[in-house]
């Protein structure tokens, strides 16, 4: 099965998020805050990690950048998640080494796409 | 009877001692009559001489003629006692007329009783000869004896020889008596001559003159008169012992007396008794003479007196001889009269002007106006000798005299006003022509307000500047026989225009202090602080409200810096030079901070003027408007809506948590149930996610909206294919076009291919539109059309995308509203189709910050079409549309606002130097959407620096600069040879068209620029480098020159070595100009130019001949009409060149414009 970590510090959007997921057999461990998704990339080592960009400590942009540059967590593709759909921050995600961001609110089927296109290439 | 001389021995005859005793006495006689000087004596003599004893003769008597009367007049005897001297005989009486009647000698042998003349005498012998003077016969010789038949041959021989000799001395005698007289004439003459000179008193002169006459005639009296011609009397100025009666100032009319009859007759007269003269005047009644003789004194036939000689002898006869002297004095006299006569005009001419000269330096001085009017009356009034004097000013406004000035008047009528025709003064400014009115008690047209019951005389003359009345003076007499003559007429004239001048100067300097004062009131009851200052920037004055201001007394500040007083350390060099341009005649507007005298710091906006006098800088007017409550206002205004823009996206978040929540919740709820396969509950709570999604959609469009208008909008520019963009935007609207059963296409003609732009906002627009499109169509066809135009070398490329709906359409009044944010096109349709009425602004916001816009058309029914029209490259840091420019900023934003690169450039390359980064943005933005590549400077000395970097084809200047103003950068360039070609375009708020164009700005813009002419003025100047200048040249080192100086001023250039070859490249070059050298092999200049000139493709294209040849005018014939410009190489054309091509280039692009805007010919 393959396993998601979600960053994600809102309760309603995880509850929402990981339940569509889990609905659609994938498994999901969640960090709810940048420190602990870092912690998590390398613990867990997940085939996928969708990263809220807006976090509590350090923000998304800069958990990214941590995974990315540890050797052992850097493979793992990152789907930034913002709730602006602004091409600004789509920008600062993918120079922040995040392989493709989406926007909230969620359209699953979207989202769903971006990670099977993640997952097909990894 | 006369008696023949016979030769008979008479008394005294014989010879021997007789005959020497004869001899001896005859001696004695002749000595005794050359001794004789004078008549009387040489008669006496020659009597004496007659009667001696040797001689015998009894009686010897001289007798002369008196020429008035014809008597004989007995000078001298001697043998008669009784025979008394003096007396007359009277023609017919006695023998001794005889002579006088044939001029011979007369003896008369025996005297009867008859012929004598004296009664005692009885009998002898008498002879008788004329004595004669020079011919003429003057007396009688008389000889007598006691002794009839006394005298014989002998003695008439002596006798004749006595009469001759005595003739001889007689006329001797009297030649030397006229002599005489004549002498003491002339010395008379030169006495009254010299009395002439020394003595130009008139009445002075002409008594000495009339003495001097009456002792040469020795006459007991005389007169002189004086003929006066204003009251055409003889007035008596002189007088001899006339008497008791003092006749001087007697005053006879002409005809009235003796005078007054020469006067008349202009003849001499003499009157012998003038008692009994009918023609006597009443005035000369009681009078001792007798005798007159009287003249009228005559200066070539003009009358200017008369003379009059009186004796109280009644036998003192006038003579010719008196009458001659007395024409001679009357000639003299009249001479005298007339010439003391014009001294005295001289002399009262220079009294006049004198007195002129004085007024003018009395009023010239004194600005006072009733101190000038009082000055003008009095000055009049003194020389005319007038009794007094009366000034009125003409009032231009009430058309009246008002009395301003009053003399000696008796009453003072000063502040009486007159109407137009009233009175003496009246009339006169009526008819602006001088009034004498001689009695002025009887004049009808006296004025009751002249109560001056003394006036009798009166003379008003005008005071006019031009023909513009200023008022009117009147003299006037009290005395009845004080008229006013034409010398008066004429000095008060004189006086007039200078009184008139004075007058008007006092009031012209009354009327300019008074406006003096009025500008003064006004500045100093301004609320706005005005304060004005000298060259050196120090304080002249200022006003009340400046004092408030600033805090500072106006005599505390007077005479110091201004910008010392009231500047910052921060501001004090900006201001100081601010002040410096503001006196160099431009003026100086800005916003700035200032200082208080007690420190606290002001937000000013200052205006500052140069104050020209006669075109020159004197001062400075400064002008300081207090606007720290409106900065602060702005402030206020700024940071409320940044906290809004603050709050809205705080809120944004806040906005969009719950939406999520509800939005997500209701879909996976829907899924789950459609999992469970209760389908029932499904649409209920799809209902929910809808309704969450059209709320979010809401507040999205409310944010974005807000971030507009707040100006934080951004673009995020990046290359993407907008092909896919495309599809991506279909497959989203996609569902939302079948949910009304619409049929959605696009349409492309050939691929979009990749642009630059905002993606996001992009999509945003589409689908928008889209949305829109479906929203109000039923089962009908939504069409997006997509075009890329290429603009060809010029114009960038433009996307065209229209979305055709065949809905229900828009009618004018709906597409009115169309763009207003929250007015759909009525409230019915948002009902029936939703949405927030945001969308359309918002798409539209979008395009126009892209560089594009929205248009749409729309028929009722049948439906709709919005096109959206985009540049295919987004040019960078597109602002929103902000067009005013902004006072002083913060470099920061300015450094930014140039750093950025800017557009494609392919139609020319243009520097703007300007301080503000305003104008960077608008300006960028419109010139390099035509397709300018738009490089900025800060200040004039990095413009400068940049020009030279850059060499651009056109510099846009800003005039107003802190440190180096946009003139000194002009006048840099212009200085520059290397420079001076690029042509410069000037920008400033204010209008100082023609100084930009003295110091060689090629045109001149005023903020806020309008683009459009912007642009239509750049066309004008920047060359197209795109199509290139053909070169040809045979020489190679010369064509590799000459490239070499075009290539580096930006031109594209081509070559060829002929003139066959030229004309092989022609085509597909398509130069633009042609620099063409004349010898070349095959095909050289003179037949090329002729050939391009008869091709109508080449006919308009411009032709510089650079040519070593020395063109004879047979050549310059053969070229001119093919060819523009004609250079001779081997001098310095290298580097004139460039400019002539500039020119040259112009000139075709002018022509070429007005070719193609020449209306359409209609044919005939």
């Amino acid at each position: 099965m393959t396993k998601i970590l979600l960053v994600e510090d809102d309760e309603m959007n995880r509850d929402m998020l990981s339940r569509r997921l889990l609905k659609r057999d994938y498994e999901v461990v969640i960090a709810t805050d940048g420190e602990q998704g870092v912690a998590m990339a390398g613990s867990e080592n997940p085939d996928l990690i969708l990263m809220d960009m807006s976090l509590p400590g350090i923000d998304g942009w800069t958990a990214t950048r941590q995974v990315k540059s540890d050797d052992a967590t850097r493979s793992i593709p990152v789907i930034a998640l913002t709730a602006h759909a602004m091409a600004g921050d789509r920008e600062k995600a993918l120079e922040a080494g995040c392989d493709d961001f989406d926007t909230k609110p969620v359209e699953l089927k979207r989202l769903l796409g971006k990670i099977e296109a993640l997952l097909g290439n990894g | 009877m006369s008696g023949s001389p016979d030769a008979r021995p008479g008394a005294g005859g014989g010879t021997g001692a007789n005959g020497r005793r004869r001899q001896a006495a005859l001696l004695r006689l002749s000595t005794a009559i050359a001794a004789a000087e004078e008549e009387t004596e040489i008669c006496h003599a020659v009597a004496d001489g007659l009667y001696d004893e040797a001689l015998g003769y009894d009686f010897a008597a001289v007798l002369l003629v008196d020429g008035a009367t014809g008597d004989r007049v007995l000078v001298a005897s001697r043998g008669r006692a009784d025979a008394p001297q003096g007396l007359h005989v009277k023609p017919g009486v006695g023998l001794s007329e005889r002579p006088l009647l044939d001029g011979r000698l007369h003896y008369t042998p025996k005297v009867t009783q008859d012929t004598r003349y004296l009664p005692t005498r009885n009998e002898g012998s008498e002879v008788d000869l004329p004595l004669l003077v020079n011919r003429e016969l003057v007396g009688v010789l008389v000889v007598e004896s006691d002794r009839p038949d006394a005298f014989g041959p002998e003695d008439f021989e002596i006798l004749q020889a006595a009469a001759n000799q005595t003739g001889i001395a007689i006329g001797r005698a009297r030649l030397l008596a006229a002599a005489q007289r004549r002498a003491d004439e002339e010395e008379a003459l030169r006495a009254t001559m010299s009395d002439l000179s020394s003595q130009l008193e008139l009445s002075t002169l002409l008594q000495s003159v009339l003495e001097r006459a009456v002792g040469l005639l020795g006459v007991s009296h005389g007169e002189l008169a004086i003929f006066e011609p204003s009251s055409q009397d003889l007035v008596v100025v002189a007088g001899h012992n006339v008497g008791e009666k003092e006749t001087i100032g007697t005053r006879m009319a002409i005809g009235e007396g003796a005078m007054g009859h020469v006067a008349r007759t202009h003849e001499p007269l003499v009157i012998p008794n003038y008692r009994e003269w009918d023609g006597r005047s009443e005035q000369y009644e009681q009078v001792e003479f007798v005798s007159v003789m009287v003249a009228p004194l005559l200066i070539g036939g003009r009358l200017v007196g008369a003379l009059a000689f009186m004796d109280k002898d009644p036998d003192r006869v006038f003579g010719d001889e008196d009458l001659r002297l007395l024409n001679l004095f009357a000639r003299h006299a009249a001479i005298a009269i007339d010439n003391a006569r014009l001294f005295t005009a001289e002399r009262r001419r220079a009294s006049e002007q004198q007195a002129l000269l004085d007024t003018l330096k009395d009023l010239s001085g004194e600005l006072e106006l009733s101190k000038v009017l009082h000055g003008v009356l009095e000055r009049a009034v003194t020389l005319l000798q007038v009794a007094g004097g009366e000034l009125a000013t003409w009032d231009p406004v009430r058309q009246d005299l008002e009395i301003v000035a009053s003399h000696n008047m008796g009453t003072n009528a000063v502040g009486t006003r007159m109407a137009l025709g009233e009175g003496a003064m009246g009339r006169v400014a009526e008819t602006s022509e001088p009034l004498v009115i001689p009695r002025y008690q009887e004049w009808i047209s006296r004025s009751e307000k002249y109560t001056q019951s003394v006036v009798q005389t009166v003379m008003a003359v005008p005071l006019l500047i031009g023909s513009r009345l200023v008022g009117v003076i009147a003299a006037v007499h009290s005395e009845p026989d004080r008229e006013f003559g034409e010398d008066d007429q004429r000095l008060l004239e004189l006086f007039a225009p200078q009184a008139a001048i004075a007058i008007e100067n006092a009031r012209l300097f009354t009327e300019s202090r008074r406006q003096k004062q009025y500008f003064e009131e006004l500045v100093r009851n301004s609320p706005v602080a005005i304060v004005t200052l000298d060259t050196s920037h120090n304080v002249v004055s200022c006003n009340p409200a400046f004092e408030e201001l600033f805090g500072y007394a106006g005599d505390e500040i007077r005479g110091r810096n201004l910008d010392d007083l009231i500047t910052t350390p921060e501001t004090r060099v900006d201001a100081m030079g601010y002040t410096q341009q503001a006196l160099a005649r431009n003026s100086v507007e800005i916003i700035s901070q200032r200082r208080r005298k007690d420190g606290r710091l002001l937000d000013v906006e200052v205006l500052g003027v140069p104050v020209l006098v006669d075109g020159k800088p004197e001062g400075l007017m400064a002008l300081y408007h207090d606007i720290t409550e409106l900065l602060q206002a702005r402030e206020d205004a700024e940071s409320a809506n940044r906290a809004k823009s603050q709050f809205l996206a705080n809120m944004s978040h806040e906005l969009r948590t719950p939406l999520n929540a509800i939005i997500g919740y209701s879909e996976m709820l829907a899924e789950d149930l459609a999992d469970e396969g209760d389908g029932e509950h499904v649409p209920d709570l799809e209902k929910i996610g809808t309704a969450g999604k059209h709320l979010l959609s809401l507040i999205n469009e409310i944010l974005d909206l807000s971030k507009i208008e707040a100006g934080k909008m951004e673009l995020y520019l990046e290359r993407f294919d907008a092909d896919a963009a495309l599809e991506e935007v279909m497959a989203t609207i996609d569902p939302v076009a079948s949910q009304n059963g619409n049929e959605l296409v696009l349409n492309r003609d050939g691929p979009v291919g990749e642009i630059r732009s905002d993606a996001v906002k992009f999509r945003q627009i589409l689908l928008n539109l889209l949305s829109n499109a479906c929203k109000f169509t039923e089962d009908g066809r939504v069409t997006l059309e997509a075009v890329r135009s290429t603009g060809g070398d010029v114009l960038p490329d433009r996307l065209t995308l229209s979305i055709r709906d065949t809905g229900i359409g828009m009618n004018e009044e709906q597409l009115g509203r169309l763009f207003e944010a929250f007015s759909q096109a009525d409230v019915s349709t948002t009902r029936k189709f939703g949405g927030t009425g945001l969308g359309l602004v918002i798409s539209r916001r979008f395009a126009r910050m892209m560089g594009g816009d929205i248009e749409v058309t729309s028929t009722p029914g049948e439906g709709s079409v919005f096109t959206v029209t985009l540049p295919a490259e987004v040019a960078e840091q597109a602002v929103p549309e902000v067009d005013a420019i902004g006072p002083e900023t913060e470099s920061a934003e300015l450094t930014q606002a140039l750093l950025s690169a800017s557009g494609p450039g392919t139609a020319g390359t243009i520097l703007v130097i300007d301080d503000d980064p305003g104008t960077h943005d608008l300006l960028r933005r419109a010139l390099s959407r035509e397709g300018y590549r738009v490089e900025g400077a800060p200040d004039g000395e990095s413009g400068l620096a940049r020009i030279r970097e850059l060499r651009p084809d056109a510099i846009i200047l800003d005039v107003r600069m802190p440190r180096m103003d946009g003139w000194s950068v002009l006048s840099t360039l212009r200085a520059d040879p290397d420079l001076s070609t690029i042509p410069v375009i000037v920008l400033s708020m204010l209008d100082d068209r023609n100084v930009g164009y003295a110091l060689g700005a090629a045109d001149y813009l005023t903020k806020p620029v309008d683009a459009r002419q912007l642009v239509a003025t750049l066309s004008r100047f920047c060359p197209d480098r795109e199509a290139p200048i053909l070169l040809v040249e045979d020489d190679s080192d010369a064509r590799e020159r000459v490239r070499r100086v075009l290539e580096r001023d930006g031109w594209k250039v081509e070559e060829a070595g002929n003139g066959r070859e030229a004309l092989a490249l022609l085509p597909d070059l398509q130069p633009q100009l042609v620099v063409l050298d004349l010898m070349m092999p095959e095909m050289d200049g003179f037949e090329l130019a002729a050939r391009m000139k008869a091709d109508a493709r080449w006919r308009a294209l411009p032709v510089l001949v650079l040519s070593a040849l020395d063109l004879s005018a047979e050549q310059r014939q053969r070229l001119s009409g093919s060819v523009d410009v004609i250079m001779q190489k081997g001098g310095s054309e290298l580097e004139e060149l460039l400019p002539e091509i500039r020119s040259l280039l112009d000139s075709a692009r002018s022509s070429a414009e007005a070719e193609s805007t020449r209306p359409e010919r209609n044919p005939e």
